[in-house]
């Protein structure tokens, strides 16, 4: 309980760090709260004269404010570790003048009196009630102002997301258009010339210029344009801003979960009702104003229990409205039978009467306070987690997009790189072949075949857009690419029903976690030089989840070496390398 | 007759080289893919594997093929075939240095083939994409180049991978006398006579690796 306690209060300790400690927007509420209190307390002192009664009740807190900014300087260098108990010291000490100044202008009497308030009295009274407030108020300001920025950022993430999504959809978009224009304007039409130079050409002069001219072709335009594919940024950047959240839409916000406790609000009643009733009424008030709190205290507490109950499901407004009736009906019932017990203690009837109004008043200012203090704090921590959730769906969003770039672009590269290049280049050995060819059946098979790989090149480039296939079941993707990886390495695949039907039923899965095999397969036979890997494919708290471990030879170099694994990045939601001494483990996970 | 591996996923490109290998009068066998070739390379003992680096987007690919042979048959020579315009870079470091490398779209002569094929068993890697007129040139003008046979290159392959009679013997599933024969006679076509104090292994090797041994 006790650590408990010196956690709770180091927390604190480093929630006023700093500036936080002497934030001066405090005073646009305490000025008006210790007018009031010197009002309440002081304004017998002048009776009638009401000039007199304002400028005391107006220059003494001014006095005090300009001392707490004069000294604010020495508190906030005291960066972040016990700014608090600096500023509680300095706080008192810049109260000093402004209290000295109360006594000289009231006259009150140094020398302790039994009847009426004397000056020490008054000075600690009246320093516990405005350390107090001060405390309540800058933790209130440092939350608010805090949930305030969080929303903003909030707000901001989410735009990002919005921006992120557009920009890439229309990066994407423009790119594959600039690359279907190359791919109409420059590449097709030359093929479709080579071709038709192909059914002209009869001397074996005219089909080695040709062939030629293929190189050349595939050495330049193909092979430029797939670097150009290959070397794509797909990457968007947007740029965030830190914006705040508005005013009236935070306080909103605050209300809506603004639900302070009745302990704090009985403590924080305490604090400032005690010092008021000493310095009001002396010490002989003291046990009156503990009982009357603590018996208050018990009532209102069996009496919110009932009143969360009933409002659990109702609009905040109506909580925040029923408990401050609750409060002031409390209030107003407790000083009821107070006033009955008046027989008891005749020299208190006239303090009790001036708690009528001002019991309620009091209770409804903290309640109000408490209410902010506390909701700005729960929404500080709605919002970090709210942040914490946009911040990852901008990133999955980001990282879908980009994979969709780099599936196209794999796609088209793979379809230049290797199939209309490769047609090319075989084109090119043909004629080559051709026309050396002295038999007259060998060398039409093999114009025949030239003109068919050009025909079959046109057809791929004209594709190249269209609507890709659906994918090929996955158990006989899985059968085909461990059938081309036997003799190299044994795999053995371990899998739950669950996670193959996750597979089958999601194309896009299947595609990225049979891309990730492929990858951590090359992976550990190329790089660890392992003869047997173990996959594991599961599924674990909404996640897919892959694990594959191979074994590896001290010796050899890491199997991190190889691109593969940001591939794998890429599209999973995480990945990890593991490596032991004797084994390696690359773990991937998908989030559903 | 030197045999040859083909692999390559692209039938036109495949039967093409195939048939071209043929005709310069080498044994030639194709596959479509890494592992079925290797199923070939116990029964075939090819003295040369010629492979595709990119075999597709699934399964093993051409580096990992080669990468395979150089590691279980160091005495086979190796040609990578690749549409990459830099062959080595595309092999990302994964292959042995006497990989030797044609592009593609580079080739302007079938011949060039057969000389990468002979250029990898004299382990002169660095010539094979040169042209055949040029490669012929420099055979014509060499005298000192010394010829031996498909099998004696094998052997002194073996030899260079620092392989022990007996070990290539158990490589080759044959006797360790038949493997004593063998060296002997390539010693013999390397013009090395027996002498005392000399040690014809490593001057073997020696001529082998620093290019002086033609391959017929």
């Amino acid at each position: 309980m006790k650590s408990r306690t010196l956690a709770g209060l180091r927390q604190l300790d480093q929630t006023l760090a700093g500036k936080k400690a002497v934030n001066p927007k405090i005073w646009f509420f305490l000025l008006p709260l210790y007018s009031w209190f010197n009002w309440l307390c002081f304004a017998d002192y002048f009776g009638d004269d009401l000039a007199q009664t304002i400028a005391f009740c107006t220059l003494l807190p001014l006095l005090h404010m300009a001392c707490w900014l004069a000294l604010a300087p020495l508190i906030s260098r005291r960066g972040p570790k016990g700014s608090t108990t600096v500023m509680l010291g300095l706080a008192t000490l810049a109260q000093m003048p402004s209290e000295f100044a109360k006594c000289y202008w009231l006259g009150i009497d140094w020398n302790p009196q039994p009847d009426r308030p004397f000056a020490l009295q008054v000075i600690v009274t009246s320093v516990v009630i405005a350390l107090t407030w001060k405390f309540m108020m800058l933790l209130t300001v440092e939350w608010f102002e805090s949930s305030r920025a969080r929303l903003g950022r909030l707000r901001a993430v989410r735009n990002e997301l919005a921006q992120i999504r557009t920009q890439l959809n229309s990066r994407l978009s423009t790119d594959l258009q600039l690359l279907r224009a190359q791919i109409a304007e420059s590449l097709t039409p030359t093929v479709e010339r080579l071709r038709a130079r192909l059914e002209g050409a009869t001397s074996s002069q005219n089909l080695l210029a040709l062939a030629g001219d293929i190189r050349s072709f595939c050495d330049r335009e193909v092979r430029s344009l797939s670097h150009q594919i290959s070397s794509g940024d797909d990457g968007a950047r947007t740029q965030m801003s830190d914006g705040r959240q508005g005013l009236l839409a935070t306080s909103a916000a605050v209300f809506r979960l603004g639900n302070s406790s009745v302990e704090f609000v009985a403590a924080m009643l305490l604090l400032v009702a005690a010092p008021y009733a000493i310095n009001v009424a002396g010490y002989q008030t003291l046990p009156l104003v503990v009982i009357g709190i603590g018996l208050g205290y018990l009532v209102v507490r069996f009496v919110d229990r009932g009143r969360r109950r009933l409002v659990a499901n109702a609009p905040a407004v109506v909580g925040f409205i029923t408990g401050i009736l609750m409060l002031a009906g409390v209030s107003e019932l407790g000083l009821l039978a107070v006033r009955m017990l008046e027989p008891l203690y005749p020299q208190l009837v006239g303090f009790i009467e001036q708690l009528w109004l001002l019991l309620p008043l009091m209770l409804v200012f903290i309640w109000v306070v408490a209410g902010w203090t506390f909701g700005a704090r729960e929404l500080l921590r709605e919002s970090e987690v709210e942040l914490a959730e946009s911040n990852q769906a901008v990133e999955l969003e980001n990282r879908r997009l980009r994979q969709q770039a780099a599936a196209a672009r794999a796609r088209l590269y793979r379809l230049l790189h290797g199939s209309v290049q490769g047609r090319l280049a075989a084109v090119s050995l043909a004629l080559t072949a051709l026309a050396n060819e002295e038999t007259p059946a060998r060398s039409a098979e093999l114009l025949e075949q030239a003109q068919q790989q050009l025909a079959a090149a046109e057809r791929e480039l004209a594709g190249a857009f269209d609507a890709q296939p659906g994918v090929v079941g996955v158990d006989e993707q899985w059968s085909e690419l461990q059938s081309r990886w036997r003799n190299l390495i044994a795999i053995s695949l371990t899998t739950s029903p669950e996670a193959w039907q996750a597979l089958g039923a999601n194309a896009d899965l299947a595609r990225e976690v049979l891309a990730a095999l492929q990858e951590g397969i090359t992976n550990a036979y190329r790089h660890a030089r392992a003869d047997r890997l173990e996959i594991e494919l599961g599924i674990e708290d909404d996640e897919l989840r892959l694990v594959m471990t191979n074994p590896v030879d001290d010796q050899q170099a890491a199997s991190t070496e190889g691109t593969g694994l940001d591939g794998i990045a890429l599209s999973a939601s995480t990945v990890k390398f593991d490596r032991g001494q004797d084994f390696a483990t690359l773990t991937a996970t998908w989030k559903f | 007759m030197l045999r040859i591996l083909i692999v390559e996923d692209e039938s036109f490109t495949r039967q093409l080289i195939s048939n071209t290998l043929s005709q310069q009068g080498f044994e030639v066998r194709n596959f479509e893919d890494a592992s079925t070739a290797i199923e070939a390379i116990e029964s075939f003992e090819p003295h040369v594997v010629i492979s595709d680096l990119d075999l597709g987007a699934f399964g093993a690919s051409g580096i990992d093929l080669l990468q395979y042979v150089s590691r279980k048959f160091p005495w086979i020579g190796l040609v990578a075939l690749t549409a990459h315009a830099n062959p080595k870079l595309a092999a990302a470091g994964s292959l042995p240095e006497q990989v030797a490398y044609l592009v593609k779209s580079e080739i302007s002569d079938l011949g060039q083939i057969g000389v990468a094929i002979r250029a990898t068993l004299s382990n002169r890697t660095d010539q094979s994409t040169e042209s055949t007129e040029s490669t012929e040139s420099t055979e014509s003008t060499d005298e000192d180049q010394l010829v031996v046979s498909g099998l004696q290159a094998e052997a002194l392959r073996m030899l260079a991978s620092g392989m022990t009679n007996q070990a290539i013997a158990d490589a080759r599933g044959t006797s360790l006398r038949a493997v004593e024969t063998l060296i002997s006679r390539t010693y013999a076509s390397l013009g090395l006579e027996r002498e005392a104090g000399r040690n014809y292994r490593i001057e073997a090797v020696r001529l082998w690796q620093t290019g002086r041994v033609r391959v017929e």
